[in-house]
């Protein structure tokens, strides 16, 4: 659209903007536009700060230009240029006096400034500047700038804060961005922001140069590599393997990297490093999602970091468990699950083993199954309910252990990505690990029940499932975390929808302050609970959840940044506030 | 690779390379490690390419081979490092006919031929002293353009700066980096690897992600850039002028103001008492000069954006004084910028200047420099008595107590820079910049130093040496030694014995930089450098050499840091640890 075809209108009479002075109009849906007379000159801008949206003309003019009252951001009031670093270019519009009369000439309503706004994204997360994120991100969705582009930023941003700040507990934040995907793929709108915004905020981290990885010089075989990462994983040289990795890329294996990581992390030594696992799923998930081009520097550093971790001498009962889970390899290694024929395993008898305190009939437990050649999705079914389960009845009155309960659920689903990039084995071997998790949580006081026993319970009374969910909500916002559990068995005892229920307890989960926290395990549970299937301890999975989420809310409303940042983008914030 | 055959040459009976016991042969003057390894024999470089331990002393497994010192690890067949990607190990090609090892070490030879630039990188990013050393010292050892080097070192600096460093820090590393420079340049490439690794030393450091600076939109003139640089300096916020600078570069054709824009806000009189900025806007200067905009651009812009913003704090009765005084100099230097000088000066009263700028009374310091400069005295000779000013104060400040290095160095340097400012700004900014030197001597006015006439002759007492290296020893010796007492004097009958001060100069340089107090006399020794060529003929020229050979020696600290430089050189040369096993 050519500058010659936009509209004039006018804008007021010369007289009610005095020299010295400033002048706020309104035009078509309620934009509000800043008039300055400097001079005897009139400038016209946007009235809305591109900082924080405080009008401008309550701003300070000196030398041209205007400088915000609020965060003193400066602009240039002709051509609009920000003076100020993490802060957008103010717009600004042609004037033309006729007849002592202002006229300005409306700008180009068309979006054009996707790389100014990706580079303002840039900006905060380098900067962690939570404002600075959730702004960009609105502006750019407001702009119909597709998501990918969005997260694909903040993925790049990831690799490099990893690669350049973080050790192995790097795998948090790459938890919170795949998590904050997935889950926010299930909402719009409003909540699709709120969980982008607080996935890339999650992220945000100084990043700095670092030199390029190259591959090793020719030649090198794949079986090489394949020794090498082995041998520097077990004596614990993290920066011996990046480069390892970097070259079986290079070198076109790289379907075969994330099954030797899988296989490297589910070694025995690895036991009680549940973190490994978990944060090698949410890789391989990253690189299902975004291919390996764009994961790269990510997932070759942060996993040498992971299956190279310094593993300090085990205590006790982790010493007793390697060599026990050593001695058991030969069987794990023949073990073959059966791809057609429906093998059955007394579940009752396994959860019951997991729980003993007694990691040998644990892990005896997990042999006898594999033996059994049951399709290991169903140990790892028991292994996600059994969490749930204890979740779901855990006291909360001293310690509910939250987040070990968490990453006993977490861990165990977990297993079915492991199984799909490492294979039966590598899952097998996973299977002793969540095993482990949750012989090392047994100082959590929950009493032992069969899993496959009914949940018995009464019926919610509310007049339909609108009022149930209603209940249940108002539980979860009023902290009754003693009641909250109750009341969602009874809600799915009473034939509500459990799938609206989840969708509606997952939304007030992510506006509150520990969104965060609670992504993964949100995650986990959608995934589980779409898995469908008539387990009697399913409903488990969402009383678990409220009741965890309840306990932990802290109702400090996070969500105004969002809230903030999506009516900013409206062109609707506190301009509002001041001009009448 | 079709001729390959002929270069194989025998090296060793497979027998006397059994597995488990790797051996060194020397082949064309260079130490190979042979191994057996699992049925195959292998062939490198011997010298470990970290710090140059033997390999055949490391540890073999799953065919890495570990070396002993630091455990750094490489995949022997083809060489590549574990520890990092510009340490590859040269590997060759090994052919075992009738039970003779054959190998042919024409055809092995670096992996990467920017490996070394690689390395520069790495030392430059993790300030590793070690890892620079070896780098300058390999790339100047393979003939790489010191120009190319230092292009690298420039480019990191600005990133490091712009996103690690304030004024303050920013500054003293530009010094160091600058200078360093200027100083290598007086010396042959074998005797610049210590200089230029100061250089680099001074770059190095973290390097944070940025996106680049964006230009303001239009319309933007330069006359609006102008009158806005000059409003984010008086209102200390640089991020407006680092965006005003970058908009200028963007417009394009104006690069030839900016500079002289810099100096101009530099010598705002509320900059007086913060003489770094005018000797910094000076490096940065040359550094433009030397390496122009587009390399230099995000160091220069944000940089100079940093100095100029900076916080002055508020200024004390005797700035406030001084600060008050501007008026009417400003008044006088517009006047003589816009009459011609007309007839020549009349006798220049040097002493008259001199013994002003130590009067201890400001109006008295102040009028000096007014008195020149209405009497039509060419900025540059004015320059000239205050660097031999402070020089002769160096020469002479006792040293029993607080003898003031700092203050005395700085008011050289100072002195020294208004002839960059007076190059690159002008007339006006050079005298400015002449008030600004003046209120440094007035700042040192405690140091308790006898006035004495500049112009007078210096005591004629001769060296009674044989000859110049005699003598030359002597000053070296008393340097080494830390004779403060006397290096002084000797360094005078040196002088009047007609012996060759480029000379001692040159030595004495050497000796400096290379102990660890170096990095600190780094600004002065150039300066000296320089001011000893501009000052020739003068009665007090000698003490530019004394001065510095007293500072020198009071300072120093002989802790030894030349050793790395030596090492690094030995290592360019292959020459290294490998022969201290085999010999």
């Amino acid at each position: 659209m050519g500058k010659d075809t936009l509209q004039w209108i006018r804008a007021a009479a010369l007289r009610d903007v005095p020299v010295g002075e400033a002048k706020a109009i309104r035009i078509g849906e309620g934009r509000s536009i800043a008039l300055f007379n400097v001079d005897g000159r009139i400038y016209a801008t946007d009235n809305q700060c591109p900082h924080m949206g405080y009008p401008l003309t309550r701003g300070a003019v000196r030398h041209g230009i205007v400088t915000c009252d609020w965060h003193g951001r400066s602009f240039d009031l002709e051509g609009g240029g920000c003076f100020n670093r993490e802060c957008d270019d103010l717009e600004t519009f042609s004037v033309d006096v006729r007849q002592d009369e202002i006229w300005i000439q409306l700008g180009d309503p068309q979006y054009r400034r996707r790389d100014e706004h990706l580079r303002l994204l840039w900006e905060g997360l380098l900067s962690e500047d939570r404002w600075t994120i959730s702004k960009a991100i609105a502006l750019l969705l407001k702009g119909s700038v597709p998501e990918e582009e969005v997260v694909e930023m903040a993925l790049r941003h990831l690799g490099r804060h990893i690669a350049s700040t973080h050790g192995a507990e790097g795998g948090d934040d790459v938890s919170r961005l795949i998590n904050g995907l997935k889950v926010g793929r299930l909402y719009q709108d409003a909540d699709r922001l709120m969980v982008l915004a607080t996935a890339a905020r999650s992220v945000a981290g100084k990043a700095a140069e670092r030199l390029e990885v190259v591959p090793l010089p020719e030649p090198v075989e794949w079986n090489n590599i394949d020794r090498w990462t082995r041998m520097f994983s077990h004596d614990g040289q993290a920066g011996r393997i990046e480069r390892c990795l970097y070259t079986a890329w290079h070198s076109g294996h790289e379907d075969k990297i994330l099954p030797l990581l899988y296989e490297c992390v589910v070694e025995p030594h690895f036991l009680g490093f549940a973190d490994n696992l978990l944060a090698l799923g949410y890789l391989a998930e990253v690189v299902e999602s975004f291919g390996w081009k764009q994961s790269s520097e990510l997932v070759f550093n942060l996993g040498a970091k992971l299956i190279g971790r310094r593993r300090g001498e085990p205590e006790r009962f982790r010493r007793d468990a390697v060599g026990l889970m050593t001695s058991m390899l030969p069987d794990i290694e023949a073990s073959q699950p059966s791809t057609d024929r429906v093998a059955e395993c007394d579940e009752d008898a396994f959860a019951s083993a997991l729980v003993s305190v007694n990691i040998q009939k644990s892990f005896d437990a997990v042999n006898t199954v594999l033996k059994t050649g049951v399709k290991l999705d169903r140990p790892i079914t028991t292994l996600v309910l059994l969490a749930a389960d204890r979740m779901a009845r855990t006291p909360v009155n001293v310690d509910a252990g939250w987040g070990p309960l968490t990453t006993e659920l977490n861990l165990a689903a977990s297993l079915r990505t492991a199984q799909r990039h490492g294979g039966d084995r590598v899952a097998a071997k996973g299977l002793f690990h969540a095993a482990w998790q949750v012989f090392s949580d047994r100082w959590i006081n929950i009493p032992a029940r069969p899993l496959t026993a009914a949940l018995g319970g009464g019926t919610l009374e509310a007049p339909d499932e609108d009022a149930g969910v209603r209940v249940i909500l108002d539980s979860i916002a009023s902290l009754h975390v003693q009641d909250v559990g109750r009341q969602v068995l009874e809600y799915l005892n009473a034939g509500y929808s459990g799938d609206r229920l989840l969708h509606e307890m997952g939304r007030a989960m992510l506006w509150d302050d520990t969104n965060t926290q609670i992504l993964p395990t949100l995650r986990t549970v959608v995934d589980e609970w779409n898995r469908g299937g008539g387990h009697p301890a399913r409903y488990q999975l969402l009383v678990g959840l409220a009741r965890y989420a309840t306990d932990i809310r802290t109702n400090k409303d996070s969500g105004s940044a969002t809230n903030t940042a999506m009516r900013f983008a409206e062109g609707k914030t506190t301009v509002d506030v001041f001009a009448e | 690779m079709s001729n390959a055959q002929t270069n194989f040459v025998k090296v060793a009976d497979l027998k006397d390379v059994p597995e488990g016991a790797p051996k060194a042969v020397k082949v064309e003057g260079r130490s190979i490690a042979l191994f057996q390894h699992q049925g195959n024999v292998y062939a490198t470089d011997n010298q470990c390419p970290h710090m140059g331990y033997p390999l055949t002393r490391g540890r073999v497994r799953n065919g890495v081979l570990t070396c002993d010192w630091h455990g750094w690890s490489y995949d022997m067949r083809g060489g590549g490092c574990f520890t990092g990607g510009c340490d590859d190990l040269d590997t060759f090609p090994v052919e075992v006919r009738d039970s003779a090892i054959y190998i042919d070490v024409r055809s092995g030879g670096s992996k990467r031929k920017d490996a070394h630039l690689l390395l520069l990188k790495e030392g430059l990013l993790s300030e590793d002293n070690w890892t620079l050393s070896k780098a300058i010292a390999i790339l100047l050892a393979k003939g790489v353009s010191e120009a190319d080097t230092l292009r690298q070192v420039v480019r990191h600096m600005g990133r490091h700066i712009a996103t690690e460093r304030g004024a303050n820090d920013g500054g003293r590393e530009l010094a160091l980096m600058v200078n360093a420079v200027k100083v290598a340049r007086h010396y042959q490439p074998d005797d610049r690897l210590i200089p230029l690794m100061m250089a680099a030393a001074g770059a190095s450091g973290r390097a944070g992600d940025r996106p680049a600076v964006q230009p303001l939109p239009p319309p933007v003139t330069w006359d609006k850039l102008e009158h806005w640089i000059r409003a984010f300096s008086a209102d200390r916020t640089w991020e407006g002028i680092e965006k005003c600078l970058i908009t200028a570069r963007r417009l394009g054709g104006h690069d030839g103001r900016i500079v002289p824009l810099l100096y101009d806000c530099a010598l705002e009189p509320f900059f007086l008492g913060h003489p770094h900025n005018l000797v910094l806007l000076g490096y940065l200067a040359e550094l433009l000069e030397e390496f122009g905009w587009d390399l230099a651009e995000e160091l220069v812009c944000n940089l100079a954006a940093k100095i100029l913003g900076r916080d002055r704090g508020a200024p004390e009765e005797h700035r406030l004084a001084a600060i008050q005084m501007f008026g009417p100099i400003d008044t006088l230097i517009d006047e003589l910028a816009s009459t011609s000088p007309g007839d020549p000066a009349a006798a220049y009263d040097e002493d008259a200047v001199a013994k002003g700028l130590v009067s201890g009374d400001l109006t008295q310091t102040f009028h000096a420099i007014s008195n020149a400069l209405r009497a039509r005295v060419e900025i540059d000779r004015i320059v000239t008595t205050m660097v031999l000013l402070a020089a002769d104060r160096m020469a002479r400040t006792p040293v029993n107590l607080n003898p003031g290095w700092g203050s005395l160095s700085q008011e050289l340097t100072l002195a020294s820079s208004v002839r960059t400012a007076r190059r690159y700004g002008g007339f006006q900014v050079g005298a400015k910049a002449l008030y600004h030197a003046a209120w440094q001597f007035f700042s040192d006015r405690w140091l308790n130093i006898t006035p004495r006439s500049l112009t007078e002759p210096l005591s004629a007492a001769k060296s009674d040496a044989a000859n110049e290296d005699v003598g030359l020893r002597t000053v070296l010796d008393a340097i080494e030694t830390i004779q403060v007492r006397d290096v002084g004097r000797h360094t005078r009958e040196y002088l009047n014995a007609g012996f060759s001060g480029d000379r001692l100069l040159s030595e004495m340089g050497q000796s400096i930089l290379r102990d660890d107090n170096g990095w600190n006399l780094v600004h002065t020794l150039r300066a000296v450098l320089d001011e000893w060529k501009v000052c020739e003929g003068h009665p007090a020229h000698n003490q530019l050499l004394i001065g510095l050979t007293r500072w020198a020696t009071d300072v120093r600290k002989r802790t030894g840091s030349q050793s790395a430089a030596q090492t690094a050189q030995r290592f360019a040369r292959g020459q290294t640890a490998v022969d201290l096993y085999e010999s």
